[in-house]
């Protein structure tokens, strides 16, 4: 596609056509490969299993949605710019994939460094402005950053147990490891988990994104919102996963470890709290958007805290539901900013006198990212719920519980600018076809997450199948 | 398989859909089907209760089908004496919220649409017969009161309608928390957490001896179930929501409010928290009470320092909600009924007193009392129903609001729950708190009959003189009011019989526990 960029007049309407054919050929591809079992590729490099089976067309139909945003976007109206754009995501879909099928140090190190670079240079797309370069250049400090505190951690891994594939490594940590090393190991796992941290946005590794989501493009904006995360997520889950923390199980003795837990735990409450209350007080609302994004990681980490089953099917399940909502809700705030220039939150004043039904979209979308029934959002609540009270984090539910509250208020906040305040325009704006069936899908799909979620849920089990 | 009830959901929600359908300039077409629909659901409603009038059983047209098994949550749908006066009363209250609607000239297609989504949801809280069903309704009944304060409200309407939402929001939280520990920690054979199993489940929640945090885990349950009810009802201090709602709300969603949305906690105590922890609610009863008074007495003092009419008709609401809260401290069959009938006489009345108020609104657009005055001598249909909703509010004998008041305090007099509390010193606390309760009869009298010569007796004011009476709409919102108010109050039995059949049998079973 880069090749075709740059010695091709290809226009974008073709250019999408052809991202998009590409896209659904992957995607069939990798259904078709679901149906095989178990490989370990490179030479033990990546593992083609259960959750990449989710992963992969997970992320394609994610990059496929956001094709279509950007092709939307005044940013990349140049045939060139969007030809190459695309690539960029393409590559990048690559590198998520990666992400989820590693299973070596290397590799994690390799396919993050993918994904990182790439988003680097999707976030600085924007030609003259000053948020986008300062967004980008931010990204890149604070990624470098992250990703030394991450590979620090890594190296204590690699010298304790002196292989960085995760079999080995798991089987070094369980027989050979020395009671006085353990904190070692512990420290190793509490910095991979901070540098693994700036890609899930949570706390302490949070400060990039209200910055960065602020400054990029909308529509990479929402791309890399669910993308760059639900990545993070999962690779972040095979490394857990990998060390076996079921000491009930008999596997392992070093219950030590099992106070990874508490540190998830208190990263998880911190980034809740940060996010919704840092949300209140934002005008701009895709900075309101970033810190919202982080309170929805720090839900997850919580979700990976009980590290069982139904915490990691809840997670999955949740990153689904986000995947929908969020998308969605980016998507109609791009086409907002895109109406009325500016990404102010009184932008959307009157938004519910021009265009109804968009206006009830983003309702939906809104009323499922607070949690409230028949919404999918809520669903995804109960089921990180419902894993925390089965492993008795009493308090800790509550603390989340009221964390979901103090963000209704910066929700419900853009729906009274839509709804409860009379806008200065009264014209209906046009929307092109393909945009309103896709908040129609998105919309449908996150209601029907909250009605009718069996086969989601379905989804989220089979996809931990190969853990357990 | 008794689908009787599923029409009692599937007409608001089919309403609902069919005036989203509808375009957008036919309001008066809207109005006249809102009303039609509510018509319906009224008369439908009628048939089912005198069903339940007819046999003796417990729950009735109970409709219990799998829905999700791996969480063992049934649809479950059934009707008892409760439900069937709250269902009742909820289809009275949104007539009357309909009938009034006719002047609603701004977006009339959302209102009313709005309003049939609240009115499913309510229906659908009185008739769920499973715990998480009973949640998923009582969260829908937020969104649409949301919408209806805030959009169509007064100056104040989007604080009104945040604040509203938060509260409720935070009591709702507790609930979801509450359910989701319920259903890990089932260990019974019965299935689900259905309403009419819920003898099989006061045991075995009361036996659970899991220590948390070091009490026990009915406790942990009844505060969760305290907190999200305590905020609907409202129990002091948790009710200051209502004063902002109430007024900044439009007349008829102020008459939804208070005639059916604060009945939503009462009714949750009552069937959750009595039905599932009933020796908690025995434990904390005198608690329970002393809430109870507070908001009697402090609502009623707040409500004497109004000058705004609405406001302190909000705050008179806060007051004779503290009935409820002392009806069920009392947990004998008295101050049950009592309470259940303080609930709908309450449903009725301040109905009307916000009726009046409204239609003064409409027209003079001042709520001010001191500014308002001799009204009666103009408007004198007007001053007919005014006098008779205030009388009817302070507890006039032969009106409905004496009736419910007298048998809940002379309930509240008999009362002995076993309350390790206090020991033996709870029937003097309660013999005390009738006393204090009798007081709050007498200061409702004072604010009330304030409002009463302030606004409609006295020298006619000049800028008055202009007004119009009540119109066809109105007359006939206070006929269907006062009927039912003269009526029960002079003849309950009926109303009595049905709320006693629905707790016979837990009375039954709670009083050894719970009574000395």
């Amino acid at each position: 596609m880069l090749t075709l960029s740059a010695w091709s007049k290809l226009k974008r309407p073709w250019a999408l056509a052809l991202g998009l054919g590409i896209f659904s050929s992957a995607f069939a591809c990798g259904l078709y490969a679901s149906s095989q079992s178990d490989i370990l590729l490179f030479s033990n490099l990546l593992q083609v299993d259960s959750l990449v089976h989710f992963s992969r067309p997970f992320f394609i139909l994610c990059s496929a949605i956001a094709s279509l945003f950007i092709f939307q976007a005044v940013t990349f109206s140049s045939d060139k710019k969007f030809l190459e754009t695309l690539a960029f995501l393409m590559v990048i879909t690559v590198g998520f994939v990666f992400m989820s099928m590693s299973v070596d140090l290397l590799m994690v190190i390799l396919s993050i460094e993918m994904v990182s670079i790439l988003s680097y240079l999707l976030v600085a797309r924007k030609p003259n402005d000053a948020f986008s370069s300062e967004a980008g250049l931010k990204y890149i400090l604070f990624g470098a950053v992250a990703s030394g505190i991450m590979m620090f951690g890594f190296s204590f891994i690699f010298g304790l147990t002196g292989s960085s594939f995760y079999d080995d490594m798991m089987l070094k940590v369980h027989s050979t490891l020395q009671p006085s090393e353990y904190i070692l190991l512990f420290f190793g796992l509490v910095s991979v988990l901070i540098g693994f941290g700036f890609k899930m946005t949570t706390f302490p590794t949070q400060m990039w994104a209200p910055d960065v989501y602020q400054g990029a493009p909308t529509s990479i904006t929402a791309f890399l919102s669910v993308s760059s995360k639900a990545a993070g997520f999962l690779i972040f889950i095979r490394l857990l996963v990998s060390f076996r923390f079921q000491v009930e199980q008999g596997i392992s003795q070093i219950t030590e470890l099992l106070r990874i837990r508490d540190v998830l735990v208190v990263f998880g409450l911190f980034s809740m709290l940060i996010g919704n209350v840092s949300a209140l007080r934002q005008k701009n609302i895709k900075r309101m958007m970033a810190y919202s994004s982080i309170a929805h990681a720090g839900f997850l980490l919580l979700g990976l805290s009980v590290l069982n089953r139904s915490g990691l099917e809840a997670v999955i399940f949740y990153l689904m539901v986000y995947a929908a909502t969020n998308l969605g809700t980016f998507y109609i705030i791009h086409l907002r900013v895109l109406d009325t220039g500016n990404d102010h939150i009184d932008s959307f004043r009157g938004y519910g006198n021009q265009n109804i039904w968009m206006a009830v979209a983003m309702s939906g979308f809104l009323i499922s990212l607070i949690g409230l029934p028949p919404f999918g959002g809520f669903i995804a609540k109960f089921y990180i719920f419902k894993a925390l009270l089965m492993e008795r984090y009493f308090m800790t539910a509550l603390f989340a519980a009221i964390n979901s509250v103090i963000a209704v208020y910066y929700y419900m906040n853009i729906i009274k600018w839509m709804f409860f305040k009379e806008g200065n325009d009264p014209e209906y704006p046009r929307y092109p076809a393909y945009g309103m069936i896709l908040i129609l899908a998105l919309s449908t799909v996150t209601w029907v997450m909250g009605i009718y979620w069996w086969p989601f849920t379905e989804i989220a089990s089979r996809a931990i199948r190969s853990f357990f | 398989m008794d689908v009787s009830l599923l029409p009692l959901l599937a007409l608001p929600l089919g309403a609902f859909v069919i005036l989203l359908c509808m375009p957008a300039r036919l309001s008066l077409v809207m109005y006249r089907f809102s009303v039609s629909m509510v018509v319906l659901q009224f008369i439908y409603t009628l048939y089912l209760v005198l069903g339940v009038l007819e046999s003796s059983a417990l729950w009735h047209y109970s409709l219990i089908v799998p829905w999700i098994k791996r969480f063992d949550i049934f649809f479950a749908l059934s009707m008892d004496g409760l439900s069937a006066l709250m269902c009742m009363l909820s289809a009275v209250v949104f007539l009357i919220a309909m009938l009034i609607s006719h002047h609603i000239n701004r977006r009339p297609k959302a209102y009313f649409a709005l309003c049939f989504l609240l009115l499913f949801g309510v229906t659908g809280v009185f008739l769920a017969h499973d715990l998480f069903l009973f949640y998923i309704f009582w969260e829908v009944t937020l969104i649409p009161l949301y919408f209806l304060i805030g959009i169509w409200g007064g100056a104040r309407r989007e604080y009104a309608a945040i604040k509203f939402f938060i509260y409720t929001m935070v009591g709702s939280v507790f609930l979801l928390l509450c359910l989701i520990l319920l259903y890990q920690a089932k260990i019974t054979p019965a299935e689900g957490i259905l309403f009419k199993d819920f003898l099989i489940h006061q045991q075995w929640i009361g036996s659970l001896e899991t220590t948390v945090l070091g009490k026990t885990f009915s406790s942990i349950i009844f505060l969760g179930f305290f907190i999200v009810f305590a905020v609907k009802i409202p129990v002091f201090p948790f009710h200051t929501w209502l004063p902002d709602a109430h007024v900044q709300a439009p007349t008829p969603i102020s008459v939804l409010l208070a005639g059916i949305i604060l009945k939503l906690g009462v009714y949750g105590l009552i069937r959750l928290g009595l039905g599932l922890v009933p020796i908690q609610v025995a434990y904390f009863a005198p608690i329970l009470l002393v809430l109870g008074l507070i908001n009697l007495i402090y609502g009623a003092f707040c409500a004497m320092y109004q000058t705004n009419a609405k406001r302190m008709i909000a705050y008179a609401s806060i007051s004779h909600m503290g009935y409820c809260m002392i009806g069920i401290a009392t947990l004998n069959m008295l101050g049950l009924q009592g309470s259940v009938l303080q609930m709908l006489s309450h449903g009725l009345i301040s109905v009307m007193l916000f009726l009046v108020v409204g239609f003064i609104y409409k027209q003079t657009r001042s709520l001010d009392i001191e500014d308002l005055g001799g009204l009666a001598h103009q408007l004198p249909k007007l001053g007919f129903v005014a006098v008779f909703a205030i009388f009817a509010s302070m507890g006039l004998p032969g009106l409905f609001g004496f009736v419910s008041e007298i048998i809940t305090l002379s309930g509240a007099w008999v009362a002995e729950p076993k309350s390790i509390l206090l020991g033996g010193t709870t029937r003097v606390l309660f013999q005390v708190g009738t006393l204090f309760g009798v007081t709050g009869m007498l200061i409702t009298a004072v604010y009330m009959l304030w409002m009463l010569q302030s606004v409609f007796f006295g020298p006619s004011r000049q800028r008055w003189s202009g007004l119009k009476d009540l119109d066809q709409a109105y007359i006939m919102a206070f006929a269907i009011l006062i009927i039912p108010i003269v009526y029960f109050g002079i003849a309950p039995s009926s109303l009595l019989d049905l709320i006693h059949q629905s707790f016979l049998s837990e009375i039954d079973w709670i009083a050894p526990k719970v009574l000395r």
